[in-house]
């Protein structure tokens, strides 16, 4: 087990060194300059800002010094914002995580009751409608879903009490994070509600099920103690990239919803040639990701006695 | 409710496009553009005052000059419609603002930033309502002959006295000094701060000089702070020695990266945290800073012991950023937001249902900047040659441009077809500068709508010049930065000049990153640039085509625009100082360099909470301490 461990984390921490190490050398193959805008300072200003932020230096010095501010945990002072790229990350994440969080609770209770509940009744109305949101939660894109729902759910619906409901945008109180959090977690419930469906229809069929009825074991002990906890054994392998998904998604949905999240840091670093934000924030997300399935690996063990955790 | 649906498709197009092109966007090109704040259409220039030698104690006294600033503020025309009642929040408005990455003044290079820093600091003087330059800081100064005897060349500064620094809890800790000011002009010098902006502390006596030497400079003489020409005399007093005669050196102190920074407390924080959240900055405006979220909304309070703050009533101003237009009206309309800038399409919505869209002039021209070199130079190693290097193939293709067109398609607002070059600059006998260039050249130097014939005559000239036969010979790219806006634009002017003068133009699409570095390194044929001001003088727009300006990406060289543009900066007339600039005018429409197409008009809605005094133009991107609220 602890060999197990320490191997996958030897794994991660590979990675995540090619990751930086690649990423690095990418972003400085862009074209463009980073401190060249709509105007262009003067040379000796220019020279000043490289001099600041170290560009100055041969692109091999910039790698190592960087690689050794990496593991002191210091990402550099973003260009854009001429702040701590750490500072940055953290508050932003911490309402990227939030959202990201409230999405997944969503996500995973009412998708695995969906899913569980459609395949005890199989054929009734409950599957039809857990199918209707499975189809609507994949094939509707979260910015059209969060489009309408800011429309309809928050604006129009506002207008038709006469009073605020829903907030159609920002971040801070419970009425903001209501539809973000629901448009962000759909596509995931969807998956999780089909998963848990399928799988449950299996278990519900295996011998053992029939076993414990034959023991004469009540209705509500054989589904909630045998069958759903045998059957979210693929629901928690999918938690892992789904869990990294609904954190590192939230990007279209901030943007929406207008909520100061990481994602759009992500995105636009790579716009504004912000070197130091984006390296820190492609390590923080590789990071995330890797720590994620880790997580996932080691739970298999506690859920399911039968995996055995070997190195 | 069908209009409605319609603009929600069209919201969603609009969602899509901008996930396609990685948040391309459809704002006008330059919207973010760094640093400039715009010009007015204000009467006068706003230099008189305390201009000139002897004791130049401003015409209005203060109190009595903001009473009447406050009544001559915006009236909102929306008020009482019904229709839009903006946000809850007792006392407070809601307003946009696009860039805020960056509070530090010293830093500071986006026009929106400067807005907040109006707020939070008073430079020496400010503008009004009217964009005429009034005492802000200082309550008087005046103006002496250096020791060569040249007039307006040593100004000494007198401070209102009781200015206090209030921290982010709006409590007072300490006396603003004239120290203070001349502490943030040093750091603007400062090579470690890297600013952008420090060429506006570098007009005092030796102050450049000081730059070069700290910035390590080949060849540059050393040069202590010592020597620079400007000192706090005592608390109240500050004096300075400029450089060179600098007739618009009021417009120029008003620029917001001047704000004072109360050096105790900047050593105190030290300058890597200083101006990096609320509470590592003293404030010492009419507001003061509570909260920031990164690039999401700022939040100011009313100061009270601001020296004008018994004529503020407003008491909160969250400055919100929005990266989606069609969440930024569903905020509006759901009662969100108090003030938005709006789409042409939001425009056109809004007018429909009967409420008022405000505009303004910011001063951005938009113009295509060629380059006309026919090969490398020396200044330029790695140009390429354009069919553009061509004089007359630019007045063809200028000629064949539709400029009401291009607006109507495109952008579908009151922008308006560019008449000149420079926008938004007051004239010395007329509100406008522009005004001034018009009356003098007989009419606009670029046409509204196409002229075919003219287009053609020049283009028979282009061929000649060019040793061509036919016109499909001519190779030109359209070089375009991502965003539909951008892309539709460039397939409007290309259609236009394949209709009259019978050859298409390529398009080639790019980041903006690689655009910019083609631009400057002038391996590009035509590409889409625009300009907006600085400060309130000519100078900010037309020295941009010197032949040494490190903004002018055309590789066009004029001695004698050079030599024109130098002679203003000595020549003491007004009248005859705007002469030279309508002449340089006169170059760039000959030379075609550029070619201007459009003037920048920003449309905006205000919701019915804002009552009056919230004031939007040129060079004030946002003053919003005197605005009254209903109720």
């Amino acid at each position: 087990m602890l060999r197990y461990v320490l191997k996958r984390i030897g794994y991660a921490v590979l990675t995540l060194f090619f990751l930086i190490t690649i990423v690095f050398f990418m972003m400085r193959a862009l074209p463009g300059d980073p401190f060249i805008g709509d105007k262009t300072p003067s040379p000796t200003t220019m020279a000043n800002m490289r001099a600041k932020y170290g560009l100055d230096k041969p692109v091999t010095v910039q790698y190592l010094m960087y690689l050794g501010n990496v593991l002191r945990g210091d990402l550099g002072t973003s260009l854009t914002y001429e702040r701590p790229v750490v500072d940055i990350v953290k508050s932003a994440f911490a309402v990227s995580a939030d959202l990201g969080i409230r999405a997944l609770i969503f996500a995973v209770i009412i998708g695995v009751l969906l899913g569980a509940v459609a395949a005890i009744k199989r054929g009734g109305p409950m599957d039809t409608f857990s199918m209707v949101v499975a189809m609507i939660g994949v094939s509707v894109p979260s910015f059209i879903l969060g489009a309408l729902l800011q429309y309809f759910l928050a604006l129009k619906l506002n207008q038709a009490v006469g009073h605020q409901v829903l907030a159609v945008q920002g971040w801070g109180n419970f009425k903001q994070t209501v539809l973000p959090a629901f448009a962000l977690g759909l596509g995931s419930l969807a998956t999780v509600s089909r998963l848990m469906r399928t799988s449950m229809l299996d278990v519900l069929n295996q011998d053992y099920i029939k076993t414990a009825r034959a023991k004469g074991l009540s209705r509500q002990k054989i589904l909630w103690r045998h069958a759903v906890r045998n059957a979210i054994m693929p629901v928690v392998t999918i938690m892992g990239p789904t869990t990294a998904a609904v954190l590192t998604g939230t990007f279209v949905i901030e943007s929406i919803f207008n909520i100061p999240g990481l994602g759009k840091y992500f995105s636009m670093s790579v716009k504004d040639l912000d070197f130091t934000m984006i390296g820190g924030t492609t390590i923080f997300y590789g990071a995330l990701l890797i720590v994620c399935t880790l997580i996932v690996d080691l739970l298999y063990g506690f859920i399911d006695p039968r995996v055995k955790l070997e190195g | 409710m069908k209009k409605r649906i319609f603009a929600l498709c069209l919201a969603l197009v609009m969602i899509l496009s901008l996930a396609a092109c990685g948040g391309g966007g459809t704002t006008q090109p330059g919207t973010e553009q760094p640093g400039t704040t715009g010009t007015g259409t204000g009467t006068g220039t706003g230099t008189g005052t305390g201009t000139g030698t002897g004791t130049g104690t401003p015409a209005a006294a203060s109190a009595s000059a903001d009473a009447a600033l406050a009544n001559s503020l915006f009236v909102n025309p929306n008020v009482g419609k019904g229709m839009y009642s903006g946000t809850a929040e007792p006392g407070a408005i809601t307003v946009e603002c696009s860039t805020m990455s960056v509070m530090n003044t010293i830093k500071m290079t986006y026009n929106t930033e400067l807005s907040i820093a109006r707020h939070g600091w008073d430079t020496l003087v400010k503008l009004d309502a009217e964009n005429n330059i009034v005492p802000a800081a200082a309550e008087s100064w005046e103006s002496a002959p250096n020791a060569a005897g040249e007039v307006d060349m040593v100004w000494t500064f007198h401070l209102r006295p009781g200015m206090k620094w209030v921290d982010s809890t709006g409590a007072v800790v300490g006396d603003v000094k004239a120290s203070d000011y001349v502490f943030a002009w040093k750091e603007l010098l400062n090579p470690d701060n890297a600013a952008e902006y420090y060429a506006f502390a570098a007009i005092f006596k030796n102050a450049q000089a000081y730059y070069d030497y700290k910035s390590g400079k080949e060849g540059a003489a050393a040069v202590e702070w010592e020597d620079v020409g400007v000192k706090a005399l005592d608390d109240l007093t500050i004096q300075f020695e400029l450089e060179t005669y600098l007739p618009y050196l009021l417009q120029y102190l008003k620029f917001e990266v001047l704000s004072p920074v109360c050096e105790e407390f900047y050593n105190k924080v030290g300058a890597d945290a200083y101006g990096t959240a609320p509470d590592k900055m003293l404030y010492s405006g009419s507001f003061y800073m509570t909260e920031w979220v990164t690039d999401n909304v700022i939040t100011m309070k009313r100061n009270p012991a601001w020296w004008d703050a018994d004529s503020v009533t407003l008491q909160t101003i969250h400055f919100a950023k929005y990266s989606d237009a069609n969440t930024k009206y569903n905020a509006f309309a759901g009662g969100e937001i108090d003030i938005i800038d709006i789409t042409g399409e939001q425009r056109a919505m809004f007018t429909g249902e009967g409420f008022d869209v405000i505009s303004y002039v910011g001063g951005y021209s938009y113009y295509f900047q060629i380059n006309t070199l026919d090969g490398p130079n020396a200044d330029h190693p790695d140009a390429t040659k354009s069919d553009m290097s061509s004089k007359s193939l630019r007045k063809a293709i200028s000629y064949a441009l539709d400029r009401r067109q291009i607006i109507d398609t495109v952008f579908k607002n009151d922008n308006q077809p560019a008449q000149c070059f420079t926008l938004g600059i007051s004239g010395v006998n007329t509100t406008e500068f522009a005004d001034a260039v018009v009356a003098a050249c007989g009419g606009s130097l670029y046409p509204e709508h196409a002229d075919a014939a003219k287009a053609k005559e020049y283009l028979a000239q282009a061929l000649t010049e060019l040793g061509y036969t036919d016109a499909s010979q001519i190779n030109v790219t359209l070089m375009t930065s991502e965003g539909s806006q951008n892309e539709l634009l460039s397939q409007v002017v290309q259609e236009q000049i394949r209709q009259t003068l019978g050859f298409e133009p390529k398009i080639e699409v790019l980041t903006i990153t690689e655009a910019r570095a083609r631009r400057n390194k002038l391996t590009y044929d035509m590409f889409m640039g625009g300009w907006g001001p600085d400060y309130n003088d000519p100078m900010t727009d037309l020295d941009l085509w010197m032949s040494g300006n490190g903004n002018n990406h055309t590789g066009y060289a004029n001695p004698a625009y050079d030599a024109l543009i130098e002679s203003t900066k000595t020549e003491t007339d007004p009248v005859a100082r705007e002469k030279l600039f309508i002449d340089a005018e006169k170059i760039i429409a000959e030379d075609q360099f550029i070619i201007p197409v459009y003037w920048r008009h920003e449309d905006y809605v205000a919701s019915e909470k804002i009552a009056s005094g919230a004031v939007r133009r040129s060079f004030q991107g946002y003053f919003l301490a005197y605005t009254t609220l209903q109720g």
